[in-house]
C-alpha cells in the first residue's frame, strides 16, 4: 500500500505538488492520471525518496522509502525508460541493480527472457528503441518480486502488441494482490488499463474514484447516433429527457441518456440506425476540461519549468 | 512476446526472489560489486585507463630517449640537472586528467542520463552508494596508477642507459617515490568522483578538475613570490611532486605534510559530496 499524505513540493515559485493526499491499495491497477506537468512524476519521485517534499509524507506499507534496505524486494519502479547508460548492455544494467539488492543472477536472465529482450541482452542499451527500453525498465522494476510497483508512463513507445502485453502483465500483478500504480496523461489508455483512477491537475487531487465511476460521472460523455430519420430520433430523445445537438457531419450528438436507452428508444419507435456509439473523444475532452486550468497554467509557465 | 504476468511471477504466497540474509558488511559488499559491474561494463573505463597508461609511459619514454640521444652533446650544467625520476614522470600531469575524468564520469554519467534515480531507487542509502563508487574507482585507479608508474619508471631508466644516471628501484627512497606517483592517480580519480557529485555535470566536473590539478598550478606558479609558494604548495600536483621528486623543494611543504595534505584532499572533497548527496533531490 502506498500512502501519500498532505504532500507539497515547490521548486522555487513553482508548486509542483500541492497538499496532495491519496492511498493506493493492493489488488488493483491504479491509474495516476493528469496532463503533462500535473506533478505525477514529482509525486512518484517523492514516494521513492528521490525528492524530499516541503511538507507532508509518503510511505510504503507505513515506512518511508529511504529507510528500506535492499528496497527492490519491496518496491519496484520504472521512472524513465531512457535512464540507462547507453554504452552498457541489459545484462550489466539489470545485473548491477540485482547485485545491489542481493538478487541472484538467474533472476536477471529469467526476466530478460520474460520481457523478450534475450536476443539483444548483450547489445548496448543506447541502440535500443524506446519500446525496448520500456521493457528493460519493466524488468528492472520486477527484479525483486516486489509487492508494490510503480510505472511512470510505461506505455510510451510500446507497439500495440507491447501495450496489450503490458496490460496483461499489470492486471496479472494486481490479481496476485500487488499494489500497482501506473501514471499516464491519456485517459483513453488508463480507461482500458486501470481499475481505479487518481486524477491530479496542477499538483492537486481532482478525483479519486473507480475508473467506471470516473467515466460515468463525466456526464458530458456524448453518444453519437446516425440515422436517415434524424428529426424523428431527436424528437424521441428530447421527449425522454435527453439533449440533442446536430453534428457537422449530419449525425446527432446526444447527452443525458445512457447509450442503451437511446438504442431502445430508436427500436421502439422503429427508427433505422446506421451508427450508435459512445464518443470516446468526448471522454478525453471531459478529462481535459476537468484538468483545464492546470494545462493552461502549464502552458503559461512551460518556459519557467519543464517537468523532468 | 508471449510473456504473461503469471509466467513472470510465480504467485504471491511463496516469494519468487529470496531476500538475502541481513548484515551490513554483506550489504555494502554487494553495493561495491554492483558498482564494479557497471564500471566493467562501460567503455569509457577502458579508454580512460588505457589513455592514462599510454600518455604516462609514452611521454616518459620519449623524454628519456631524447635525453639519452642528446647526452653526448649536453652541457655539463644540463647533465647535472638531469633528473631521472622527473624524466620518467613527465607525462603524469597530462595522464592524471584522463583518470580524473573517469572519476567524474563514474557519477556524472548517471546524472546526465537519469540513471542516478534508478541507482538510488535500488539503494536509497546515498552515502553508501558514494562509498561503494569510491572503493571501485579508488582501487582501480590505484592498481592502474601503480602499474603505470612502475612501467614508466623502468622503461625510462632503461632508456637512460648511456647517461649512467638511470636509477634502480633498490636505490634509497626510489620505491616510495615511484609508488607515490601511482598513488597520486587514485587521489585525482577520487577528487574527480567528488566533483562529479558536486557539479552533477560531466563537462562541468571535468573542467573543475582540470582547473584544480592542471590550470591552477601553472597559473599560480606564475604569481610573484611569495604567493606562488604560499598557494602553490597546497595544490595536489605540487604535493605529489614533493613526494615523487628526488630533491623535494625546500620552500614547499615537507614530505610528511605533503602526504597528509594530499590524502586529505579526497577525504574533504568526498565529505562535501556526501553532504550534497544527502541534502538535495536526486
Amino acid at each position: 500500500m502506498i500512502e501519500v499524505s498532505e504532500v507539497t513540493k515547490r521548486y522555487g515559485e513553482y508548486v509542483a505538488v500541492d497538499a496532495l493526499s491519496f492511498t493506493v491499495r493492493p489488488g488493483h491497477v491504479t491509474g495516476f492520471l493528469g496532463p503533462n506537468g500535473a506533478g505525477k512524476s514529482t509525486t512518484l519521485r517523492i514516494i521513492l525518496g528521490l525528492d524530499v517534499p516541503d511538507r507532508g509524507e509518503a510511505t510504503i506499507d507505513g515506512r518511508r522509502f529511504g529507510t528500506l534496505v535492499r528496497p527492490l524486494h519491496e518496491v519496484g519502479a520504472l521512472l524513465d525508460a531512457g535512464a540507462v547508460h547507453p554504452s552498457r548492455n541489459a545484462l550489466a544494467h539489470l545485473g548491477s541493480l540485482a547485485r545491489a539488492n542481493g538478487i541472484a543472477h538467474g533472476r536477471v536472465t529469467a526476466l530478460i527472457d520474460q520481457v523478450g529482450l534475450t536476443s539483444v541482452a548483450k547489445r548496448k542499451v543506447g541502440g535500443y528503441s524506446l519500446g525496448m527500453k520500456q521493457r528493460l525498465g519493466i524488468a528492472a522494476a520486477l527484479l525483486g518480486d516486489p509487492a508494490v510497483l510503480m510505472f511512470d508512463e510505461p506505455v510510451n513507445g510500446l507497439d500495440p502488441e507491447g501495450v496489450r502485453w503490458l496490460r496483461e502483465l499489470l492486471h496479472g500483478l494486481a490479481a496476485e494482490g500487488r499494489t500497482v500504480l501506473v501514471s499516464s496523461h491519456l485517459l483513453s489508455e488508463m480507461a482500458q488499463t486501470a481499475d481505479h483512477l487518481i486524477v491530479i491537475g496542477r499538483g492537486r487531487l481532482i478525483s479519486d474514484t473507480s475508473t467506471r465511476a470516473f467515466i460515468e460521472q463525466g456526464s458530458s460523455t456524448r453518444i453519437v447516433a446516425r440515422s436517415p430519420y434524424a428529426g424523428e430520433l431527436s424528437r424521441v430523445v428530447l421527449a425522454d429527457g435527453g439533449e440533442v445537438e446536430a453534428l457537422d457531419d449530419g449525425a446527432l450528438g446526444i447527452k443525458g441518456l445512457p447509450i442503451q436507452r437511446v438504442g431502445r428508444l430508436a427500436a421502439e419507435s422503429g427508427i433505422e440506425l446506421h451508427e450508435l456509439r459512445t464518443d470516446h473523444a468526448s471522454l478525453e475532452e471531459a478529462f481535459m476540461q476537468l484538468t483545464a486550468d492546470s494545462v493552461q497554467y502549464h502552458v503559461a509557465s512551460a518556459t519557467a519549468h519543464e517537468e523532468s | 512476446m508471449s510473456a504473461t504476468a503469471t509466467s513472470v511471477r510465480t504467485g504471491s504466497p511463496a516469494k519468487a526472489v529470496p531476500r538475502p540474509t541481513a548484515g551490513r558488511v554483506a550489504w555494502f559488499t554487494d553495493l561495491i560489486r554492483a558498482e564494479w559491474i557497471k564500471f566493467r561494463a562501460t567503455r569509457s573505463t577502458y579508454y580512460s585507463i588505457l589513455g592514462m597508461a599510454l600518455i604516462a609511459i609514452g611521454v616518459g619514454a620519449l623524454v628519456a630517449r631524447t635525453d639519452d640521444v642528446h647526452w653526448p652533446t649536453m652541457l655539463p650544467v644540463d647533465r647535472a640537472g638531469l633528473d631521472p625520476i622527473g624524466v620518467a614522470f613527465r607525462g603524469f600531469p597530462i595522464a592524471q586528467l584522463t583518470i580524473g575524468a573517469l572519476g567524474v564520469l563514474m557519477i556524472s554519467s548517471e546524472y546526465s542520463c537519469g540513471l542516478i534515480r534508478t541507482t538510488f531507487a535500488a539503494a536509497p542509502q546515498r552515502r553508501a552508494v558514494l562509498g561503494a563508487k569510491a572503493v571501485v574507482i579508488g582501487a582501480a585507479a590505484l592498481v592502474a596508477g601503480e602499474a603505470t608508474s612502475f612501467a614508466a619508471f623502468f622503461l625510462a631508466q632503461g632508456l637512460l642507459s648511456s647517461t649512467g644516471k638511470g636509477l634502480s628501484i633498490a636505490d634509497p627512497g626510489t620505491l616510495a617515490e615511484v609508488a607515490s606517483a601511482g598513488m597520486y592517480m587514485a587521489v585525482v580519480a577520487l577528487i574527480g568522483l567528488a566533483l562529479g557529485v558536486l557539479v552533477r555535470h560531466t563537462a562541468g566536473g571535468i573542467s573543475a578538475l582540470f582547473l584544480l590539478v592542471f590550470v591552477a598550478p601553472n597559473v599560480i606558479d606564475g604569481l610573484p613570490q611569495p604567493w606562488s609558494v604560499r598557494i602553490g604548495e597546497w595544490l595536489p600536483p605540487n604535493l605529489a611532486q614533493q613526494l615523487v621528486a628526488i630533491h623535494p623543494s625546500a620552500e614547499f611543504l615537507s614530505r610528511p605534510w605533503s602526504l597528509v595534505v594530499l590524502l586529505a584532499y579526497p577525504v574533504v572533497f568526498l565529505t562535501a559530496a556526501a553532504w550534497r548527496l544527502s541534502h538535495s533531490d536526486a
